[in-house]
């Protein structure tokens, strides 16, 4: 462990379980002609072993940023330009394009927004499968079939999807090539992005329903990004929460449910419209500030309904509320170790 | 009854199979009708997944495209057979709220130019000051104050800014009804709240009557008086949206409300779901329920002809053979 670690209290804190993922202190900001827009600002996270942390917010708040950023494939103007992430251990930061092969679909994949349009229309499916498996490994090319085959049959596609083109396929079937893409050769940390938001809520089910029994069969680690609160109580162990590029609290996801403790945390889970009971609308006030200009003091005081005039002034930092529970407030975290509503060790 | 606003009278939309086609014709809207009665002002919802016939369903009440057989009939008169006059009023008194709040802008003009491009088309002849009072009494009604907006681009508006703006301009036209498709399912949580918020306060305040399409039914639940869930261009389910949502009686209704993820992490999705292969999917039973190949509780009569409705409560009707013979 190097001193990086050491001083991260998010990072030092204690778990259960291997981490599998550090992400620590990243930062990414998009040049343009009027300032740096600081997509994703000190953000620190873990991932742990055979979890899947679900990364929240509303469009534009950096979560697909964050995750580009963990795959290194921040596109320019974007840049990362501090901070650092670790797969098992090793640096992914500023390693060379080659080094980064070796990581890329073996130890890290993605299953791409919108799949309809993440595969090619003119190669056949078992074509691109095998590019997939070919690009980092030298095999038999009659060991292919079966293992594609296995594939498969391993996310219920059947067998003469093989031999078809993408237009072919069904919106949830393409899902599942793409899911069956993720996970061809093993790898550890999957990061899924809005993996169902282009399906109807059935096949949305189902395809959810394959992601979960893959990663539990497969033992795999996965950060799902989506707006779907639903969805996320389905599928996610951890929910992470982002608000113009920081990350606001992350904490397992029946307290996260239960007792939010973030300001806009609360906001984001009384907007979720329910069909259990009829109750008026939650209409929330406010704009995001501009993200080149970030504010002192917290982010979200433009529409924070509880603000203290040590918000305005003073830098947030993470509090640990409780085991793998963090709030970048401190009013919040005050409450709750008040309050003790949460359990687990408290610091 | 009254006469009601808008009727929709086995209205039958087949695209492709033309004289020069090779491929099969698409069926779809298939016999359907609809009546959006406006004493007093109600959220009809239309739900139904990608595929159902929702969008051919708008452009039809829009007049985008003609039916292949059957009528829509706004008080009365049919959209073919109206005259300019009439054609005018319908142009005014039925508005629409699109999807996607970033395509319906052009880029180049302010969003003033929007207003000013109303004005000129409808005929409204205001004097300068009667004009910046309409616009401005039209974005108050929104939540929006004009000189926060007007002199601006569209790029320089917010998702749900925009989205506000349409629904601005929809309402200077006082119309008696809008076509909402989809106007809430690109924007975040929180902006949804605040636009179907505005939906409702249209309706109570103001009585204009909403066709609201949508696939999402929980938001559907929270603000429709009516509902017509669709699928593959028939009506499997219709009635009051509460009971509807409450206790669906179709098989289709019951497994799309069950597939809606509860946000909730302690109740889990409990059983699993059949979805046929793609070979049921493909068998097509021309005649019968359009379901069949999905249902769980599929029987001959099924595959013979598409059930009628019938009625399984109080203003609640379900087609599907299964309540043939049930009396509610």
């Amino acid at each position: 462990m190097n001193m990086t670690i050491v001083d991260n209290p998010v990072l030092a804190a204690y778990t259960d379980k291997k981490k599998v993922l550090e992400v620590d202190r990243l930062q990414v900001q998009y040049e343009t002609p009027r300032g740096a827009v600081k997509a994703v600002d000190t953000v620190s996270f873990y991932l742990k072993e055979g979890e899947i942390l679900g990364l929240v917010g509303e469009s534009g708040c950096g979560k697909t940023t964050t995750a580009m950023a963990v795959l290194q494939m921040v596109q320019p103007p974007g840049r990362i330009v501090g901070g650092q992430i670790r797969l098992n251990g090793s640096e992914l930061v500023g390693l060379p394009e080659s080094e980064l092969r070796k990581f890329r679909w073996t130890e890290l994949a993605l299953i791409p927004q919108g799949a309809m349009n993440s595969l090619n229309p003119v190669i056949k499916i078992k074509e691109q499968m095998a590019d997939a498996i070919l690009a980092h490994e030298t095999v038999d090319k009659k060991q292919l079939k079966p293992r594609i085959l296995k594939l498969f049959n391993d996310v219920g596609l059947p067998e003469r999807v093989y031999n078809m083109y993408p237009h072919e396929l069904s919106g949830g079937m393409k899902q599942r090539v793409c899911i069956a893409m993720s996970i061809v050769l093993n790898p550890s940390v999957i990061i899924a992005d809005e993996p169902t938001s282009a399906l109807d809520v059935v096949v949305q089910r189902v395809v959810a329903q394959t992601i979960l029994e893959v990663k539990e069969r497969l033992g795999i680690s996965m950060i799902m990004i989506g707006h779907d609160m639903g969805l996320q109580a389905q599928m996610v162990d951890r929910v992470a929460v982002m608000y113009a590029g920081r990350l606001v609290e992350i904490g397992p996801v029946e307290n996260m449910f239960k007792h939010p403790l973030h300001p806009y945390t609360q906001l984001l889970i009384e907007a979720i419209p329910s069909i259990a009971e009829k109750k008026p609308l939650k209409v929330t006030e406010g704009l995001t500030h501009d993200l080149r200009n970030t504010p002192e003091g917290c982010v979200f005081q433009f529409r924070c309904p509880h603000l203290g005039e040590d918000c305005i002034n003073e830098a947030v930092t993470m509090h640990q509320v409780a085991t793998d529970h963090f709030v970048a407030c401190r009013h919040a975290a005050q409450r709750a170790s008040s309050m003790a509503i949460l359990g687990g060790t408290h610091v | 009854m009254s006469e009601p606003l808008l009727e929709i009278k086995n209205v039958t939309k087949v695209f492709g199979g033309g004289l020069l086609s090779t491929s099969k014709p698409v069926v779809a809207l298939d016999d359907y009708s609809l009546n959006i009665y406006d004493e007093p002002a109600k959220i009809t919802t239309i739900a139904g997944e990608s595929g159902s016939g929702k969008t051919t369903l708008v452009n039809l009440v829009l007049g985008y495209l003609p039916p292949s057989e059957g009528q829509v009939l706004y008080k009365g008169v049919s959209l073919q057979d109206m005259d300019y006059q009439q054609r005018l009023a319908y142009r005014r008194e039925v508005q629409a709220v699109f999807q996607d709040p970033y395509e319906v802008y052009n880029p180049f003009y302010r969003v003033q130019h929007i207003f000013d491009m109303v004005m000129r088309n409808f005929h409204l002849r205001y004097n300068k000051n009667e004009r910046r009072d309409r616009i401005e009494e039209a974005l108050n009604l929104v939540g929006l104050r004009g000189e926060e907006i007007l002199e601006k681009y569209p790029h320089q508006l917010s998702g749900g800014q925009r989205q506000r703006v349409m629904v601005a301009r929809a309402c200077m036209l006082k119309p008696r009804l809008i076509v909402a498709d989809e106007p809430v399912s690109a924007v975040d949580a929180s902006l949804r709240a605040m636009i179907l918020d505005i939906m409702l306060k249209l309706r109570d305040d103001f009585h204009i009557s909403f066709l609201y399409i949508t696939h999402d039914l929980s938001t559907a639940y929270q603000i429709s008086d009516e509902m017509y869930v669709l699928f593959q261009g028939v009506t499997t389910e219709r009635g009051n949206a509460a009971a509807i949502i409450e206790d669906p009686k179709h098989p289709y209704v019951q497994q799309l409300i069950n597939s809606i993820p509860v946000p909730d992490p302690t109740i889990k999705w409990d059983t699993d779901i059949h979805l046929p292969s793609e070979e049921e999917m493909r068998m097509k039973y021309a005649k019968g329920c359009r379901f069949y190949p999905r249902c769980l509780y599929g029987m001959d009569i099924c595959k013979e002809k598409q059930p009628p409705e019938y009625p399984v409560g109080e203003d609640h009707l379900a087609a599907c053979y299964l309540y043939r013979d049930k009396q509610p």
